[in-house]
């Protein structure tokens, strides 16, 4: 059974209202905190994961119409294709699917699809139907699997420099912690764009409540916490790096570093549901994706390039350069006397 | 960019006539047949035109005998050189440069008009003839603009100095002078700079444009350590110099 949060006064479906930063009923026009809705609905009350419940096509049952809903593989919110309600599926936000953070929505869909006509520069060289409300249409609010890791390190390293034209040996010995380092832990999204539109405030992090995921689509992960630890090292050696070459001023040339002794340690790892509007757009055989940070409003992506219209902009710039240069050449050789 | 800016530049952006396929469309259509146009006039203009060969004496300074072979100089000069030739008698003393320029002009612009921005390259010879002497100046225009340099046209002078009007010495001057012009006569490689000017250089700009606007945005990298730094402490930091003898 899928489960949608109702209204306590008219039963209605409430939404999360970016804007009001609560649950919001359309038909009433009650607002809640989604801490006064503690009691309607309850993740750890949820039944034992059903078997194969990862797999692609979960069947599902909408508690508003009774309908029979296919659900995508992953998907943790859906909408009712029959009555239109939110619903999630309880089984995917419970026991080890329980997220422990999520950071809500702050940039509503107008916002977002103003950010997006900036950014694709009102889809000047991309084909038309790149920014026509059809497409514009499926930009999409959506809650994302992160797990946040919690990190202790300690970088130990020697290298060889010059100091002035001056050869010496310099040993950096730094203890830093890196706190809620975000990995993406779903296979479905592009890791890199995530990464792009990286940081979020991670100060307004919430305790995690299925209230703030309704109204958006939202997925659970598909890669353990485990398995992401290779992309974390990967990241962390990359801020090892950073950290050394930060206590490298420009006074020091040739930097080779002869040992790195550096160790880490996970502290914690968490997971948590992060906010993204997301665009995935296909042209000549290729996905386009444009991400937008639901809680900063950074922004990444890439947009197709429609042939056609490149080529008419080479037509027009030539042909005017063309007869332009013609112009001048006639204004300084005659032909225009 | 404050609110006000900001819904501007959304209106401006949903506007845009190619975020709508009907309007991009329509927009396409008038774009190509103005550039179809456009070139079709450029073509035009481009071909060669008929060259003009026109030599007057309204002072009825040349005499019958030697006006074929004025006429013959001017025609070589023209074919060698596909340009327009023009070599006129006027009334005056030639002595005033600017009225030089006007008369010359003034009389290639009535015989050799091609139309608008067609090629006008050509040398017009203007002759005051005088009791006592002949003043010659040389004009060119077009393509041959500065083909005849200042030692060639002392030359020219030269040929024409002292000779009394109307002699056949003065005919012979004439017809020497637009020889001399024909054999010395540093004339432009027109085409060639016309292609230059006219194509390459569009060509090039074009494709400059078109490499800045499709330039895609590159994606960021990841974020700097600092983001999610939360404590750093140095534990050592030394600097060994090392003994160099």
């Amino acid at each position: 059974m899928a489960d949608s949060i109702k209204c306590p006064n008219c039963s209605g479906n409430l939404i999360f209202d970016i804007g009001r930063q609560k649950l919001f009923c359309e038909y009433c026009l009650s607002a809640f905190v989604t801490e006064e809705l503690e009691d309607t609905i309850s993740i750890k009350e949820a039944d034992e994961e059903p078997e194969g419940i990862l797999e692609e096509g979960l069947k599902i049952t909408c508690n508003a119409c009774g309908a029979q809903l296919v659900t995508e593989k992953n998907s943790v919110v859906t909408y009712c294709s029959f009555c239109g309600s939110p619903a999630f599926i309880k089984e995917r936000l419970s026991e080890k699917f329980a997220p422990h953070y999520v950071i809500p929505f702050q940039i509503d869909r107008d916002e977002a699809v103003k950010k997006f006509l900036r950014w694709c520069n009102g889809g000047r060289w991309a084909p038309c139907e790149y920014t026509s409300e059809k497409t514009i249409s499926k930009i999409s609010g959506i809650y994302l699997p992160f797990w946040l890791f919690d990190i202790d390190c300690r970088i130990d390293i020697s290298a060889a420099a010059l100091k002035n034209g001056r050869p010496l040996d310099l040993v950096r010995k730094i203890e830093t912690k890196w706190r809620k380092l975000p990995f993406l832990g779903s296979k479905s999204f592009n890791e890199d764009l995530m990464k792009a539109i990286e940081p979020y405030k991670l100060e307004s992090i919430s305790v995690f409540h299925p209230g703030y995921l309704h109204g958006f689509m939202a997925e659970c992960y598909d890669t353990e916490g485990e398995a992401v630890k290779e992309r974390a090292a990967a990241r962390v050696k990359e801020y090892i790096d950073e950290e050394f070459r930060v206590t490298v001023s420009t006074s020091y040339t040739d930097v080779k570093k002869t040992a790195d002794r550096s160790e880490w340690k996970y502290e914690k790892v968490r997971y948590a549901m992060f906010p993204v509007w997301l665009l995935r757009y296909e042209y000549g055989g290729k996905v386009y994706e444009f991400a937008i940070n639901g809680q900063t409003g950074a922004v990444s992506g890439s947009y197709p390039i429609s042939l056609p219209k490149v080529i008419l902009l080479f037509v027009t710039v030539f042909t005017a350069c063309a007869a332009l240069a013609r112009l001048i050449l006639a204004l300084f050789l005659g032909g225009l006397f | 960019m404050d609110e006000r800016k900001e819904s501007i530049l959304q209106l401006i952006l949903q506007k845009l006539p190619w975020n709508d396929g009907k309007r991009a469309f329509r927009l396409s259509v008038i774009v190509l047949v103005a550039i179809v146009l456009i070139w079709t006039f450029l073509l035009y203009v481009s071909l060669p035109p008929r060259r003009t060969v026109v030599v007057k004496d309204p002072q009825f300074s040349f005499s019958p005998e030697s006006l074929p072979d004025i006429e013959s100089a001017a025609q070589r000069l023209s074919d060698e050189h596909d340009i327009h030739v023009v070599v006129i008698t006027l009334p005056g003393t030639g002595l005033d440069e600017s009225e030089n320029k006007s008369a010359a002009l003034k009389a290639y612009k009535e015989y050799c008009n091609p139309g608008f921005l067609r090629d006008r390259s050509g040398i017009c010879l203007l002759l005051f003839p005088h009791v006592g002497y002949v003043e010659a100046a040389v004009f060119t225009y077009g393509m041959a603009r500065g083909s005849v340099n200042f030692d060639l046209e002392k030359e020219v002078d030269h040929l024409f100095y002292q000779v009394h009007a109307p002699s056949p010495k003065f005919d012979k001057a004439s017809s020497s002078s637009l020889d001399l012009i024909n054999e010395k006569g540093h004339f432009h490689i027109g085409v060639l700079r016309l292609m230059i000017v006219c194509l390459l250089l569009p060509l090039l700009l074009a494709a400059y444009v078109c490499m800045r606007a499709i330039r895609r945005k590159k994606i960021k990298p990841s974020p700097e350590s600092y983001k999610y730094r939360v404590t750093r402490n140095y534990i050592s930091r030394t600097d060994t110099f090392l003994h160099t003898d």
